[in-house]
């Protein structure tokens, strides 16, 4: 990992993510940016930051982990 | 050990043999209740393990008790609710969920959450993607965090217990699964079955994707509730 960057996890996907200098780097923007390539779905989810649950206006600093907790897999 | 499985479907159809063939060689005698109200009908086939058409409790159960006579195998052709739980999933039961919805998810967690001692393994899916959680109480704490911690789409379900819907509701509620995501659920079931009994569960949820092919297991514990 690169002095700028830091982790994003969706279910059982992880991705090192650069948070550019200058950039906002708040929770809400980093997933917004990865969304697509992550498969992340919108509406209301529940985000760990570094384990703890935080608000999506939570800023990332680098060597952060964001956890977007995924859904349960609802069919068997 | 008092083994009982909720759902013969999906995930149930190939949890089970396996898991049957592993308690079989143990040196302990082991008794299995498979509960499911449901019917194996012809459009199961693409993804499910069956020989007749049927009750699933029944038709598995049958199947299974030629393979494995060592083992004691009870089908219960019913759906598990609020009014018979108590009476199926008792105190040191290891319990797998097969379930196919979040509300039958929520009453086995809160009933496993009313017993002293007890497993809960529950494994779920969409298309391509899933998780297994497992939820371990001992002596009346709570060694791992119970199926709703930071799953608020099963605290508070958005769907309903197979018991309360009609026919047709049922019917409509299938969606299209895919059989090698329900084999990775069953194997991750069952890895987490074994880890548990030989006490050295490193992780309380597994994530997996069969799009990447990434597992991914979590501590939960010591999380934020």
């Amino acid at each position: 990992m690169s002095a700028r960057q830091a982790t994003l996890i969706s279910g059982a996907n992880i991705q090192e993510i650069d948070l550019p200098e200058g950039a906002i780097t708040i929770v809400g923007v980093v997933i917004a940016r990865y969304a697509t390539v992550m498969n992340i779905p919108d509406g209301k989810r529940r985000v760990l930051l570094n384990g703890k649950s935080v608000v999506e206006t939570t800023t990332v600093n680098p060597g952060d982990t964001v956890e977007v907790v995924r859904e349960a897999g609802s069919k068997g | 050990m008092e083994i009982k499985i909720i759902g013969a479907g999906g995930i149930g159809t190939h949890l089970l043999p396996p898991l049957c063939r592993y308690l079989d060689n143990l040196p302990q005698r082991s008794h299995i209740v498979v509960l499911d109200g449901d019917r194996y009908e012809t459009k199961n086939a693409e993804r499910q393990e069956f020989d007749r058409l049927g009750n699933k409790a029944e038709v598995t159960s049958e199947v299974l008790a030629k393979r494995f006579p060592r083992l004691e195998i009870e089908p219960r052709p019913i759906y598990l609710t609020t009014e018979n739980a108590f009476v199926f999933i008792r105190e040191g039961d290891i319990v797998f969920s097969c379930v196919d919805n979040h509300a039958t998810r929520l009453l086995l967690s809160e009933h496993c959450a009313s017993l002293q001692s007890v497993v809960l393994i529950s494994g779920g899916n969409e298309y391509a993607d899933g998780n297994v959680q497992v939820y371990v109480r001992w002596e009346g704490r709570d060694i791992t965090p119970p199926l709703t911690h930071l799953h608020p789409e099963i605290a508070d379900p958005k769907d309903r217990n197979p018991d309360e819907m009609s026919c047709e509701e049922l019917a409509r509620a299938g969606s299209p699964q895919l059989i090698f995501t329900n084999l990775l659920a069953a194997s991750l079931m069952l890895n987490a079955f074994w880890l548990v009994t030989v006490k050295t569960l490193p992780y309380t949820e597994a994530y997996f994707d069969l799009l990447t092919g990434a597992v991914r297991p979590i501590n939960r514990n010591g999380e934020t509730r």
